[in-house]
């Protein structure tokens, strides 16, 4: 068979020709299992186990013994290197504690973060008992339990936000703050919508109130002048930053506007078309493509008080602007006629 | 340190090829292996040269796989002896038995019921490592009864062979 196999030993071969080949056939297949046992082993490998094997045990004391004894038992050394080690071990002991710690304390800094998918909705618990009801494609960010170190709480609680969310903030000493890509939203007690998106490639924040009092303003540019507060008061009370300009001046607007798309439905107010597309995706997670230039369609307010469909939607939108949409691989196209 | 790495890599793979032979248990044959170097590093300071180093090792690595039988037979009788030993396989449709990975299957567990003296003669006369007059000293007995062990293991190992198929022989 194998050309390297060693015959069988001429001094183990019987005389009987017959038992000879079978011994010969034997002995090649017993080597066969040896060179595929032996080809599994690798010798640097071992090698590496090894020496990292004796360097732990090199300070076993070596003993003087014949083969045919087993291992002694290990011989503790004494004198001036075991106590550097003893203390070696315990200034390792150390510095994993305090490693551990830092470990703990790096992780307790780290926000809660809440996403959601474009399509989803979901409703966060923050740690204070105050609610956000996250629209689609929205990230919610927060301090584990609001506390800046266990067990301390933080001076305020405070939470970042891209997207939409509607906030029932619960009344307590320390401030609530929604802090956005460009803009912060500071409340006591109180509802209220924020809603970032982007409008002419700069981030814009739309906050709009429920109910209580909500400040704003920017955190781009010069954000702490006075006339870049803006102080929402009354129910319906709107107002948006777009970029680093300062906050609108409120304006009132229907609730059900911002309300609408908590009860599963769709609402919009008075935006471009592209900009309606894009909050038609984030609140059904199917792809939008527009293809007719921009600036020949025209704004448009939408309201759906609850659930609806997005073809609805878009039936509706393709009679308003006279377009018409169809079936894309991902999603939906409008088209001109 | 780098004789002794030399040594290792010299004699380490015909050391794990015998206990191989002695052990079923591959992963058992790695660890008797590096446990009879580890050992030899502890009396490295007595080491002469590779040739006299060769029979010393595997002497070592046969305490060891003695002690391992000696430990897993204690551990076997102290169970219930439920199991009888295992009964032959029965002889398999004529294609199969053909087979040479099949036979190759078949030896290696006929090998495992050999006695242990049989299957340790077998073993180091095979890989060639060891002398004759070597392993006789190794096993302390003398040549040719080293050579009866092996022809009486070659000889159970063909009867098998004969009753597993008998036509496989020619």
């Amino acid at each position: 068979m194998d050309h390297d196999t060693p015959p069988l030993p001429s001094d183990l071969r019987p005389p009987d020709a017959d038992a000879a080949r079978t011994y010969e056939r034997i002995w090649t297949a017993l080597h066969r299992t040896d060179d595929a046992r032996a080809s599994s082993y690798d010798v640097d490998a071992e090698w590496t186990q090894l020496a990292d094997r004796l360097n732990l045990e090199e300070d076993d004391s070596p003993t003087p013994e014949g083969p045919t004894t087993d291992r002694p038992p290990r011989q503790p050394k004494r004198g001036a290197a075991s106590r550097v080690r003893r203390h070696t071990s315990t200034l390792t002991a150390a510095v994993l504690v305090v490693c551990a710690l830092a470990i703990g304390a790096w992780w307790w800094q780290q926000p809660v973060s809440v996403t959601t998918a474009a399509g989803q909705q979901t409703t966060v618990t923050l740690p204070d008992g105050s609610t956000a009801e996250l629209n689609g494609a929205t990230t919610l960010a927060y301090g584990r339990g609001f506390q800046s170190l266990p067990f301390v709480p933080a001076s305020q609680r405070r939470v970042r936000l891209d997207g939409e969310a509607f906030f029932a903030v619960e009344s307590r000493d320390r401030p609530f703050r929604v802090v956005t890509p460009n803009a912060r939203v500071e409340v006591l007690g109180t509802e209220f919508d924020v809603r970032t998106h982007a409008a002419a490639d700069a981030p814009a924040t739309t906050v709009t109130l429920k109910s209580g009092h909500v400040r704003l303003r920017s955190t781009s540019g010069a954000g702490t002048a006075p006339t870049t507060v803006v102080t929402l008061s009354e129910a319906g009370h709107t107002s948006r930053v777009v970029g680093t300009q300062a906050p609108t001046s409120p304006q009132t607007i229907d609730l059900k506007y911002v309300q609408a798309w908590r009860d599963g439905g769709f609402a919009i107010q008075n935006a471009a078309l592209p900009t309606v597309l894009r909050e038609l995706e984030r609140r059904f997670g199917t792809p939008l493509a527009l293809n007719v230039p921009a600036s020949s369609t025209d704004p448009m307010t939408l309201h759906y008080a609850a659930d609806v469909r997005l073809k609805d939607v878009l039936r509706d939108i393709c009679v308003i602007q006279g377009l018409s949409f169809r079936e894309t691989s991902r999603g939906y196209e409008l088209v001109r006629d | 340190m780098d004789a002794f790495e030399a040594i290792f890599r010299r004699l380490s793979e015909p050391v794990f090829r015998y206990v191989c032979g002695m052990v079923s248990d591959e992963s058992l044959a790695h660890d008797l292996t590096q446990d009879t170097f580890a050992k030899l590093w502890t009396v490295r300071d007595r080491m002469a040269s590779v040739d006299s180093l060769r029979g010393y090792v595997f002497r070592m690595a046969r305490n060891r796989v003695y002690n391992q039988h000696r430990n897993a037979r204690t551990r076997r009788e102290n169970r219930a002896q439920l199991h009888e030993n295992t009964p032959d396989a029965s002889p398999p449709a004529p294609d199969e038995a053909l087979d040479a990975d099949l036979l190759q299957d078949r030896l290696q567990q006929w090998i495992q019921d050999l006695p242990p003296r049989q299957r340790e003669a077998l073993t180091l006369r095979r890989q060639q490592e060891l002398s004759h007059d070597a392993i006789a000293d190794l096993m302390d007995i003398s040549p040719s009864t080293v050579n009866n062990h092996i022809t009486r293991a070659l000889k159970s190992l063909r009867e098998r062979l004969d009753k597993y198929h008998p036509n496989l022989r020619s």
